[in-house]
Formats: structure tokens, sequence, C-alpha cells
């Protein structure tokens, strides 16, 4: 059956989805359903805006989903529908804990972890065995920016490095130019905020190459960093610090 | 109840009687089953759109109607109660 062509134009998605969903619930792969569905479908063309229009369809869908579990409509009194049974019961709570514990693993693997801090290189504002929250994808997508505090492969810092990421702050992007002056880090001529003043400041003037970061550690007295390694390729960047888990105050 | 007899859709009942069509519509699927309602088809009045399904009281539903109705309730809940085929 054809919509009402005249609006179709203008019609949000959100109507138009839930149209296209209502039908699909009812009418399944036929081209008719019964004669409730029809008329819910039928009367759909009346709802007034989005929200009433994804309304009506929720609540289609709710009564399309109860018939195909065999609680038809029309048997008498059975709009409520029996409790499920005890097996039923614990297959649904066996199916919710496997789609959470799968979620859970993907989420940790792709989306966000909590992470220990291994070294005093990021100290005072991280210390070694702080956990924090490590975003995983969100910086691939929104790009790194100065200030942020990025986990970085250890790979990136040579070997004997350990297999733990390394904490440790955007400084520089690409095409900045970096330079050490009096025991400060200075970006494009001005020094840079995070970066305390160190007498082990000391670096090989360079601009920042495409695809790469200048990384600093906030300890500076201490912290292995770009000021030694130069910039780090952005491919070895492994997440970005969202918040400090624990402790929670300091 | 304002007019016992007249023909009514389902978005309109589903308005004034603030029930969501998921509700309203198992109701009025049984009150067709138990004679208390007639149906029929209206054709569309605008090319392209599908065709209405309507609702009438019969004489019994009109009855049923009077024996069951009392004043307007203020709470949905109680509203509800005065439904005929709904659990509360």
């Amino acid at each position: 059956m054809s919509i009402a062509l005249a609006s179709k134009a203008a019609e949000p998605w959100s109507r138009r989805m839930s149209r296209v969903l209502l039908i699909r619930a009812l009418r399944g792969r036929g081209t008719r359903s019964t004669d409730w569905g029809e008329a819910l479908i039928a009367e759909f063309e009346e709802t007034v805006g989005r929200w009433e229009a994804v309304r009506w369809s929720a609540s289609g869908l709710r009564v399309a989903w109860r018939q195909r579990r065999g609680i038809a409509p029309s048997s008498a009194g059975a709009a409520v529908a029996a409790p499920p049974s005890l097996r039923r019961r614990l297959r649904r709570y066996l199916v919710i804990g496997l789609v959470v514990v799968v979620a859970g693993v993907l989420i940790n693997w792709q989306v966000a972890t909590v992470k220990d801090v291994p070294s005093m290189a990021m100290s005072p504002t991280l210390r070694p065995d702080d956990k924090v929250v490590v975003d995983k994808l969100g910086f691939r997508i929104f790009g790194v920016h100065y200030g942020d505090v990025v986990t970085i492969a250890s790979a990136a810092f040579g070997p004997g490095g350990g297999s733990d990421d390394l904490f440790r702050r955007v400084a520089g992007l690409p095409n900045d130019t970096i330079e050490c002056r009096d025991g400060r880090v200075l970006r494009n001529g001005q020094p840079v905020a995070e970066s305390a003043q160190s007498p082990r400041t000391n670096c090989t003037s360079v601009t920042v190459p495409a695809g790469s970061v200048y990384v600093l550690g906030d300890n500076s007295d201490n912290a292995i960093d770009s000021r030694q390694l130069g910039p780090i390729p952005e491919s070895d960047i492994t997440g970005s610090v969202l918040f400090r888990l624990w402790p929670p105050l300091r | 109840m304002e007019d016992p007899q007249g023909w009514q859709y389902g978005y309109p009942l589903s308005k004034v009687t603030e029930l969501a069509p998921g509700t309203l519509y198992p109701i009025l699927n049984r009150l067709e089953d138990s004679g208390l309602l007639v149906t029929r088809w209206e054709p569309a009045d605008r090319p392209g759109r599908p065709a209405r399904h309507m609702y009438q009281l019969t004489a019994d539903g009109v009855a049923f109607a009077r024996t069951h109705l009392v004043k307007p309730a203020k709470s949905t809940r109680a509203r509800r109660a005065q439904i005929p085929g709904i659990a509360t």
C-alpha cells in the first residue's frame, strides 16, 4: 500500500522510519495484516508530528510482538500474558548475561578501558598505580589536542621500555616548531604551559612532521619524552586519558 | 459517549481515551468479539491513503456502556478502571 505522496518530501525521517517499522512488524512478509493491524497502519497517517508518530508506532510494535508470541489481541482476556515459565526466564537471563559480557569485552577492547599508570613520568598529575579511564576510540575520530594526556605503545620508546603503554602529554601537533630554551619547551616561540621548567630540558629544534606528535611528561626532571626521542608517530598512540578513576581526590 | 451511535476512527478514540494504540486496539477487538462493537472499512478520502477502519457501538454496546460508564474520572487510573476488558 502506498503512502501519502503529497507530504512525503517534507516528512521527517523519524516519521518515515516509524511507518516502515510498523508496517514491517504488522504485515511481516505478507501484503496484508489482520484487520486491527491494517487499522493501526491506516490510523498512523492521522498522527501529527514526529513524536506522536513514533509513539503510535512503538505501541503498535508492542502488540505486533505480543501477537507474534501467540498472545492474540482478540483471544478473550489474554491481553495480559501468562507469566513466563522458570525455564524461559532462566534462558532469558542467560541471554541477557551473555550479551552484557560480550558487549563489555568489545567495549573494553575497542572503546574504553581502565589502565594503571606505570611510571613517575606524568607526576604530579598521574602517579604510579593510579587508575585512569582511557578512551581508545574517540581520539581516532576527533583527533588529539594540545594538553591531552595520551597512552603510547612502549615500542615507540625503543627496546627495554617494558610492555605497558606509557602516558605522556601532547605538546606539539604537525607543523608546530618545537625548541628548548632556558629549560623550557617552546611551541612556535611560546612556552608550553603544561611543561615545567627543568635543567634537563634540552632538545634539538624540530618541526613536527605530518602524522606525528610531540609529547612530554609532566615530570620534566625525570621523564623520557620527545625531548630525547623526537616526535613520535601518531600511530603509536593507543588511547587518550578521559579521567582519573582512582584515587578520586588528591 | 457523546455520540453513542456514531462511527469512530481509532486515532481519535486513542486521543479521547488517552490510550496508546497498543492498548486500545486489543480492547476494540474484544468488544467486537463480544458483540458490543461493529466495524467497517471506509475507503480513503484522498488518493494514496489506506482505507480506515471504523467502529460503532451496537445496541448491546450502548446499553453496556450506559450501565458501566460513570462520570468521567479525574485520574487516568480511575478512567482505565471504568473501561471494560482492561486489567487494572
